[in-house]
């Protein structure tokens, strides 16, 4: 338990950290509003649909306020935002933040099962290639890594769809029916991860087993295993942790990819429906909520490492 | 070494989870149960305010969950469906509709005149059926005449009544539930007649219907219709392979031949009614000369484009109306002769006189932003490319833009000075199969070629001879008269070229292959109301 001295540096640390999440969280709201003010086309024309008439589109630009100058758009909707309004959804008729709460259940699932999946596969892989260093399991395990960073998951996805959905009818082929559906979308969307953090994991492994307080541990007459799982890899998982922590940023923007193949209720798809609908409020807030989870994610990771390295925290 | 056989031990159960588990656990198809997997998805069922978004998905859906006066078949005829026959008045500006007796809606109110003008009067309110205006507008009224009686007026003879009725938002409401859960309700709630009634709905995810057991043609064959959205078209074939899903819509060309190998499966291909082609903005020079346009017809190889890039699932077009479009009247075509193309440029004075490959404009480089959306229509890049190099072999430059498709439709109606493009790809498809109103949204003159268009007169097409013959078709009632009538007005169309023309591709759907009474209509829908084992 450290003292309150040595904690101190460490929230001053956090509380930083947290205050420069809030404010890129600013800066981003701040340029998706610009950026999606800059999009070519009238969103009133768009959303009256042909056939409109001019008095029609104009009606409309009046009651969605864009005929208002843009700074003052976009202090309203900052304003908005603050008190947790999203503006009203075109497409849905009504507050788009129900219909994205409904959605962001699948998509958690689907990013904590590929991570589930990264841990349970990737480092124990990492592990036996180090252990098995230059022998076959490390070459199978390296061969194998190389194969799955080089594979875009869309293609994977379509590769396991065919196989385990249409030749062997094992698994459901898109839709979160169940647990089972987990399967095939969450290992498309890992398997860069898995690759990556075997890779990792191996790099790193074999760096350590050549470390002096290794074959201190080996003098003292520890077996090889009981070094590598009571020594070595607890110094592992600082970098792996990390590397996994990063990465669960960009498994958010896989996802998108991977929900739209396999027709996955999460809150990518509605993105990508939202943009190609002119639903600005859906977008927008599917936008920030996206850019929330990431700075999130970087902050808990920053908290793991505080928590995995001493060192850390009087840095 | 026993921590590394655990190790190992875990390594080898967490595959075997992730592998093996699920093995049978999936139910096998299910004869009481119609899944339908769409290419979009529904996110709005009734006809007013966004009117069945997306389009076609929620169209789709209240084609099962409603009724209307009248119907279509698969080749676009007539039929009965509440209404049980109909008479015009001598003076063509009313027709009474004859109800069916005994039929209800879902929530058991009695179908009856009253309600059907109930739900006519809705329609012809601009706050509340907002999309739908030009099919609604000539509609002056309804009346009731008796019980089982209605009687529905015009302003003027109105040759599209049996059309409007019998598009998709000519669907008959429950009054009572529109009056007990409000205007709005019918987006998400909607109360209908047809054989399914919702059960339950998710917008832009899934809409899960149920038999109508007081349905007025009988029990209804299925338990359950469900409509389920899955984007991906590798994707809804494997589903239908799979037998996760039994119907599916938007299968691509090159996916044909897979369900084709498939006994279990089979396709459902109807001709649609959409003529695709590159619209040209004929105010603005070279392109507001007829022979330039016409030239630039014989620089493109449509034949090619349908039987290479279609595989011989289109057919290049020989008029502005599709083929099977009510009131198509086929023209000579505009042979492929790229010769044919310099020469009549030449003759215009489009010339390459620098020898750089392209000709000259008023002492410039000839050159065209083409715009393209990117999947909005089949192939459309493909085929933009595709005309792009034809055209640049006949001398004229071309540069692609391609465009995502939420800003495409709306770029396309910019004023022509903020456009940005000369040629655009479009194709207009008449929801209720009309070629009148195909054309007459087409190629009546705009009240103004500075601002956008009045409806989808993108090119600024203007003919008196053309404005007078769709005027005059508009209040024929009788149809071969009307027919003469719009021949004449599609050989001018064709004959003055506002576009390039292309090809009419066939819509294309599939399906378990014992599952009959599935339609595709050529108005793009795949209609599933009918649907049994």
């Amino acid at each position: 338990m450290p003292n309150l001295a040595d904690t101190t540096p460490v929230l001053r640390f956090l509380g930083f950290r947290c205050l420069r999440a809030v404010a890129i969280a600013f800066a981003v709201v701040t340029i998706i509003f610009f950026l999606f003010s800059m999009v070519p086309g009238d969103q009133a024309a768009y959303l009256a649909g042909p056939g409109s008439t001019q008095a029609e589109i104009d009606k409309l630009r009046e009651s969605l306020g864009l005929n208002d100058p843009l700074l003052i758009q976009y202090f309203r909707h900052v304003f908005g935002l603050l008190q947790g309004d999203f503006g009203t959804s075109e497409v849905f008729r009504s507050d788009p933040l129900p219909f994205i709460l409904e959605r962001i259940p699948a998509t958690l699932a689907l990013t904590a099962s590929a991570i589930g999946l990264t841990v349970v596969i990737g480092i124990p892989a990492g592990l036996i290639s180090a252990m098995f260093h230059t022998r076959a399991p490390d070459l199978a395990i390296s061969v194998s890594v190389v194969a799955l960073l080089a594979v875009p998951n869309f293609w994977l996805g379509l590769i396991l769809l065919s196989l385990f959905s249409v030749q062997l009818g094992w698994l459901p082929s898109f839709g979160f029916s169940g647990p089972e559906a987990l399967i095939l979308p969450s290992l498309a969307l890992a398997a860069r991860l898995i690759a990556l953090v075997a890779r990792m994991t191996r790099g790193v492994t074999i760096d350590e087993l050549g470390k002096d307080y290794v074959r201190t541990a080996r003098s003292k007459g520890l077996g090889r295993t009981a070094i590598l799982v009571r020594h070595v890899l607890r110094n592992v998982m600082i970098p792996t942790l990390t590397v996994i922590g990063l990465q669960t940023g960009y498994l958010l923007g896989g996802s998108v990819v991977i929900e739209r193949l396999f027709a996955w209720p999460g809150i990518g798809d509605l993105m990508i429906n939202a943009i190609g609908q002119r639903d600005y409020a859906v977008a927008q807030a599917v936008t920030i909520l996206f850019v929330i989870a990431f700075l999130a994610i970087n902050l808990i990771v920053e908290f793991l490492y505080v928590l995995i390295n001493p060192r850390m925290r009087t840095a | 070494m026993k921590t590394t056989r655990h190790l190992r031990r875990y390594l080898a159960a967490g595959l075997a989870c992730v592998f093996l588990a699920p093995a049978g656990a999936l139910a096998g198809p299910d004869d009481n149960t119609l899944i339908f997997g769409q290419r979009l998805s529904i996110t709005d069922i009734g006809p007013a305010y966004n009117a069945f978004l997306q389009y076609p998905s929620g169209y789709e859906a209240g084609f099962v969950i409603f009724d209307r006066l009248v119907t279509f078949d698969d080749q676009l005829q007539f039929h009965p469906q509440l209404a049980e026959s109909w008479t015009i008045a001598e003076d063509q500006k009313s027709v009474e509709f004859k109800l069916r007796s005994g039929a209800t809606f879902h929530d058991g109110t009695p179908i009856n005149a009253e309600a059907i003008k109930f739900n006519i009067e809705r329609m012809m309110d601009p706050e509340i059926n907002t999309t739908n205006r030009p099919l609604w507008d000539p509609i002056a009224g309804a009346e009731v005449v008796d019980e089982l009686t209605v009687r529905l007026l015009t302003h003027e003879p109105y040759a599209l009544l049996l059309n409007t009725l019998a598009h998709g938002s000519g669907a008959i409401l429950s009054p009572t539930a529109i009056m007990e859960n409000g205007q709005e309700s019918e987006t998400q709630n909607p109360v209908g007649s047809g054989p399914y009634k919702v059960e339950s709905f998710n917008p832009g995810l899934e809409l899960v219907l149920s038999a109508h057991d007081g349905y007025w043609a009988g029990k209804p064959p299925l338990d359950k219709v469900i409509f389920r959205y899955i984007p991906e078209a590798a994707t809804r074939v494997s589903a239908l392979q799979s037998g996760d899903v039994d119907v599916i819509d938007g299968v691509p060309t090159h996916l044909i031949a897979q369900i084709e190998s498939d006994d279990g499966l089979q396709i459902l291909a109807s001709p649609s009614l959409r003529p695709m082609g590159l619209a040209m903005q004929t105010t603005v020079p070279p392109l507001d000369n007829v022979n330039v346009r016409r030239a630039l017809n014989h620089a493109i190889p449509v034949d090619a484009i349908a039987e290479r890039l279609f595989l011989g699932q289109a057919r290049a077009s020989n008029s502005p109306l599709a083929f099977n479009t009510v009131g198509h009247h086929g023209n000579e075509q505009y042979a492929y002769d790229p010769d044919m193309a310099r020469n009549m440029l030449a003759a215009e004075g489009l010339t390459d006189s620098d020898g750089n490959g392209i000709v000259e404009h008023e002492g410039q480089d000839l050159s065209f932003t083409l715009l393209v959306p990117e999947g909005v229509f089949a192939n459309d890049v493909l085929i933009a490319e595709t005309a792009a190099a034809a055209l640049q072999e006949v001398g004229i430059g071309v540069e692609i833009r391609k465009i995502e498709r939420s800003s495409f439709w709306d770029t396309l109606r910019l004023p022509v000075a903020e456009a940005g493009w000369q040629i655009g790809m479009f194709g207009f498809n008449p929801s209720n199969a009309s070629g009148l109103y195909h054309l007459d949204s087409m190629y009546t003159s705009n009240p103004d070629n500075e601002g956008r268009p009045a409806v989808w007169n993108i090119t600024r097409y203007s003919n008196a001879d053309v404005d007078a013959l769709l005027a005059e078709a508009t209040v024929t009632v009788d149809g071969d008269a009307r027919a003469a009538i719009l021949a004449d007005a599609q050989e001018i169309i064709w004959s003055e070229a506002p576009y390039i023309w292309l090809q009419v591709n066939n819509i294309i759907s599939a399906s378990r292959a014992d599952l009959n009474g599935v339609e595709v209509w050529p108005v793009i829908f795949t209609i599933v109301r009918g649907g049994s084992y």
